[in-house]
């Protein structure tokens, strides 16, 4: 159990693609931390540069403090799970286990009792003689956590164990990684493009995005306090707007829309710095998570005024506050039709558009009091106050 | 067996059958008049043969001339085979393990011996020897042959390592083994059915091979195929055909086995 630093780490490949571009990361002792990012952000790369398989160009890897930049794969004592597992199939499930304990020149007998307890430990007592392809994928799964854990290893790392499994057993295997996790208290690092994944594990998420990381922090200040667009996009589902800044009062800002609707949110995170004024007229994007919106049956709220707003590419100063401000929250609602109404079992799913064309995502719980619309019908949308965030564009 | 499929009744697809047939009669039919012909007693081939006899088996087996072309031809094959195989090892490795500046040029260049006519080879060879003071010995035949034969061993090796990935080799490395260690341990347990398959078509082609055989040592070293060719040029013994059914029943044989081998890696 060490902690990790990357530190400035940078790596171009020889066409000349950044694929990390000056990360800088600590990732706890027994901390869980995911970086999380589409394909090509560098994520893998940079879980390769902490196994020894890449060096960086500039900057350091540190492990438990130690400068290991330069150290081989085979003295790093990392434990890792590929995507392919990559267990060796012309052995056993048990020399697959011993094998990295025998090459630390472990005595069989104590190499195999050991081997036999991590094989316990994932369940899978009495598969010792197995070959690894006479086991199902997630037998292959537990047996690849075994293998990389047995050595005991300072760090353990994942290269998105889990993308071929189907969605039940990924969620099983999920859990039991978990708690394997949290039972040896051992640093981990993990890869994934699944926000899901991410989150559901993870003590921090990382998201990355062209080399670069854009956020650190545990999930749920991931989800509820998005740093940048990107991240606000990528980590769960959210309604994004485009806009300019109205103005700002009290703890809110007022964006007008594209589209000419009003919306409040609060103001983008200043990750401690200290917070910068946003002036009136500064484009920003303001995302409203789709749980976050609540329908309802126009003319119901007798908020149709805002309709004469279609199409109007807003200039902040064309329409100004008089007509717009109404709402307590300081929005009035934006009209929308009802164009599909999905039930996904513990939520239901509104999709609906606005007059401009832009599609809004609208979910509720299971339980929670659904508006009676249905497809076709015009409605109007409104944000629940303080859960709009502006975000700098 | 997998399954035959729907017999449809369609003339592309009876022709195709048809065709079939005929390709397979091309094939084989010559090789079945051979095996007829040396069981013909008398001293001249014929077909039908008029009686059987093993005469020229006897011969085959018994006449030092042919015996010592028989013992040269598997000397030179197995340890052309062996060389080759070590050749195409070093060179698949190097190319798709541990990478060197032009790497892809120097595969071109372990390939070229395929694409060139054999004669071309044979005359290199025999001006390189001759240059450097060597001629006419059976060693000279085993360098050259396992050169001319080294592509082979190299495409079905470096197929294998493609095959294996290198996943395999970076967690063993993960789990502490050196690269040496990981050669051992991994890579080479993984491919060893391409290089033994690699080894045995190695092996195959040698014994074959009769321009650069000849080339190189033709007047010094006779293997199989000289002794027949030149057989030929003198007389019209049925012997050629006994030694030719023998070598093709040998060879059907070793395919057979590298068959197996490539294909059966691990499961």
């Amino acid at each position: 159990m060490s902690r990790v630093d990357l530190v400035q780490v940078t790596k171009t490949y020889p066409g000349g693609v950044k694929a990390v571009d000056g990360v800088s990361l600590t990732v706890e002792a027994g901390e869980f931390m995911t970086l999380l990012g589409p394909s090509g952000c560098g994520k893998t790369t940079s879980l390769r540069m902490i196994a020894g398989f890449e060096q960086p160009d500039s900057g350091q890897v540190l492990i438990g403090g130690k400068d290991v930049t330069r150290v081989p794969p085979y003295e790093r004592d990392t434990g890792m799970v590929f995507q392919s597992l990559a267990l060796f199939p012309h052995m056993s499930v048990l020399d697959n286990v011993m094998y990295g304990l025998r090459m630390r020149r472990v005595p069989r007998p104590e190499a195999e009792a050991r081997a036999k307890e991590m094989l316990a430990l994932v369940q899978l007592a009495g598969y010792e003689q197995r070959r690894p392809h006479q086991l199902s994928g997630g037998q292959r799964q537990r047996v690849a956590f075994a293998r990389a854990l047995a050595v005991n290893p300072s760090i353990f790392l994942l290269d998105e164990p889990f993308a071929a499994l189907d969605a039940k057993l990924r969620d099983e295997l999920q859990v039991e990684l978990r708690r394997l996790q949290q039972r040896l208290r051992i640093t981990t690092v993990f890869v994934t493009h699944n926000q899901r994944e991410a989150m559901t594990l993870s003590d921090r998420v990382a998201v990355m995005r062209d080399g670069r990381v854009e956020q650190v922090g545990t999930p749920q200040e991931v989800y509820e306090e998005p740093a940048t667009v990107f991240v606000a996009g990528f980590v769960g589902m959210t309604n994004l707007f485009k806009g300019h800044v109205v103005a700002q009062d009290g703890g809110f800002v007022r964006v007008r829309t594209a589209e000419g609707f009003e919306i409040a949110g609060r103001p983008p995170r200043t990750n401690g710095a200290p917070p910068q004024a946003l002036a009136p007229g500064q484009p920003v994007t303001v995302s409203v998570r789709p749980e976050a919106l609540r329908l309802v049956q126009a003319g119901a709220a007798g908020a149709v005024g805002e309709a004469g707003a279609v199409g109007e590419a807003g200039t902040p100063t064309a329409r100004e506050s008089g007509e717009a401000a109404g709402e307590s929250n300081g929005t009035g609602g934006i009209p929308v039709r009802v164009d599909m109404v999905r039930f996904v079992g513990e939520l239901v799913e509104y999709h609906l558009f606005t007059p401009g064309g832009q599609e809004i995502l609208c979910t509720y719980q299971r339980g929670q009091a659904a508006p009676a619309v249905g497809q076709g019908a015009q409605a109007l949308v409104r944000v629940e106050p303080g859960e709009a965030r502006v975000l700098w564009q | 067996m997998s399954g035959r499929g729907l017999r449809y009744r369609d003339p592309v697809v009876w022709s195709v059958r048809a065709a079939f047939w005929i390709v397979l009669a091309f094939l084989g039919v010559p090789l079945l008049i051979l095996a007829a012909v040396s069981f013909h007693p008398g001293r001249f081939m014929t077909f039908p043969p008029q009686g059987f006899s093993l005469r020229w088996y006897e011969t085959l087996f018994t006449n030092s001339q042919w015996t010592d072309a028989i013992r040269n031809s598997l000397v030179v094959a197995f340890a052309s085979a062996l060389l080759a195989t070590a050749m195409a090892l070093i060179l698949a490795l190097v190319l798709d393990r541990y990478p060197v500046r032009f790497g892809a040029v120097f595969r071109q260049l372990g390939m070229l011996p395929l694409f060139l006519p054999p004669v071309i080879m044979g005359v290199a060879y025999v001006s390189f020897f001759y240059a450097i003071g060597f001629s006419g010995r059976i060693e000279n035949l085993i360098i050259a042959h396992a050169v001319f034969n080294a592509p082979f061993p190299l495409m079905l090796i470096s197929a294998g390592l493609g095959k294996v990935g290198k996943e395999l080799e970076e967690s063993a490395m993960n789990l502490g083994a050196r690269p040496g260690v990981v050669l051992r341990t991994v890579t080479l347990p993984l491919i060893r059915a391409d290089v033994f398959a690699g080894a045995l078509l190695a092996f195959i082609l040698s014994l074959n091979e009769y321009i650069v055989a000849f080339l190189v040592a033709g007047f010094t070293v006779v293997t199989l195929p000289i002794e027949l060719f030149a057989s030929l040029r003198y007389s019209y013994s049925p012997v050629i055909a006994a030694a030719s059914v023998v070598f093709i029943l040998g060879t059907a044989v070793l395919v057979a086995v590298a068959d197996r081998m490539a294909g059966g890696l691990w499961d």
